[in-house]
């Protein structure tokens, strides 16, 4: 709806009768506007009706029963989620993302030892890498038909992973990259 | 720092949290129901509220003789709510943001004056929903409201009335 030139006038003027701060003069003012001004008249409504749209608020205000939960000024908000953080955490979505639509058969999953004489665990889709004694690296491999990749997961007494080696690569490097950071974050709790 | 420097550091830290828990006593039910008005959305308000009594506590630690009023509570929270406000927008342009439409204009289910308010800000520009809730809901005169928001009365009284025509257009829809 266009308003005419004098019509901010009449804005400011509402707002003072819907505020409850406009005096006489100024609901005169008001009056004699609308009553040459059927724009302004249908915009804004005349006084009662200001006056009935501005209650509104107020009953809502007095209705509201919402009680907010009461929180410690000073107490420490959680601290941000570090890029590192959010880098493993995308790294092992796209792993998860590539195995999941990845159009060929989901590869069997199996395990075998680093070395004869080394203990170790196995990593399965269904269940986390099992200790037998107290393991020093963990082996674990995905075997397409044509390609099994290999990793070599090393880890400390207390089951944190300290490195990890791609021992036969899978011909995706982002992929056995994302295998490997994931491979990272993970701890194994010592049996 | 010197122990007496020190000493003088904690009074004012005892200070501070004494002054700051007595606004929050008086004052965050009401500034967390005022944000949550204009966020629409309760855990935002929340955390602007924290954030507000936070910042007074941090200026009352600094300088423990400064006056802290209600009006400087609503001030820091309207300026905070109205920057989060600009930012959704600009997240509203993107073509991924599909969470952020108006499905939680439900505040208080129990009131249709509160629906249709609620209705209305969501309708409004930033600086216009301040104004109405400033006023309306909170209960400041235009010039105090003015003072808070940089501007003058007679900018108040506009968006004021701009924004009670939104919610008379409101109010009709539903009665048609």
């Amino acid at each position: 709806m266009k308003l005419g030139v004098h019509c901010g006038r009449a804005e400011t003027l509402a707002g003072a009768i819907a505020l409850g701060e406009a005096n006489e003069s100024e609901r005169k003012e008001y009056r004699a506007h609308v009553a040459a001004c059927p724009s302004c008249l249908t915009a804004n409504g005349g006084e009662r009706e200001i006056e009935r749209v501005m209650a509104l608020a107020v009953t809502a205000r007095d209705e509201e029963r919402w009680e907010p939960a009461t929180r410690s000024v000073t107490l420490r908000r959680s601290r941000p989620v570090g890029v590192a953080r959010w880098g493993a955490v995308a790294a092992t979505a796209a792993a998860f993302a590539f195995a999941i639509f990845n159009p060929q058969p989901h590869p069997a999953v199996s395990h075998r030892p680093a070395n004869g004489s080394e203990a170790v665990a196995a990593l399965t889709t269904q269940s986390a890498p099992r200790h037998e004694q107290q393991a020093e690296s963990l082996v674990f491999e995905t075997s397409p038909a044509h390609q099994p990749a290999l990793f070599a997961l090393s880890t400390d007494r207390s089951g944190k992973p300290t490195s990890c080696r791609i021992v036969r690569t899978s011909g995706f490097r982002s992929l056995d990259g994302a295998v490997c950071r994931a491979a990272m974050q993970t701890r194994t709790p010592n049996r | 720092m010197t122990l007496q420097a020190e000493s003088f550091s904690l009074d004012a830290a005892t200070r501070a949290q004494a002054r700051v828990d007595t606004m929050v006593r008086e004052y965050q039910t009401k500034l967390a129901r005022y944000l949550r008005r204009m966020l629409n959305d309760a855990e935002a308000a929340l955390d602007v509220t924290q954030d507000v009594f936070l910042s007074a506590y941090r200026m009352l630690r600094s300088d423990p003789d400064r006056e802290l009023t209600a009006g400087w509570l609503y001030r820091a929270a309207t300026n905070a709510a109205i920057s989060q406000l600009r930012r959704r927008k600009l997240l509203r342009m993107l073509p991924l943001d599909r969470e952020l439409d108006t499905a939680a204009w439900r505040v208080d289910e129990r009131s249709n004056a509160s629906l249709d308010l609620q209705s209305a800000l969501a309708k409004l520009r930033p600086e216009q929903s301040a104004a109405l809730l400033l006023t309306s809901y909170a209960g400041y005169s235009s010039a105090e409201a003015a003072a808070m928001l940089g501007t003058t009365p007679d900018a108040v009284r506009q968006r004021v009335c701009r924004a009670m025509r939104i919610l008379r257009e409101i109010m009709n829809e539903e009665h048609e």
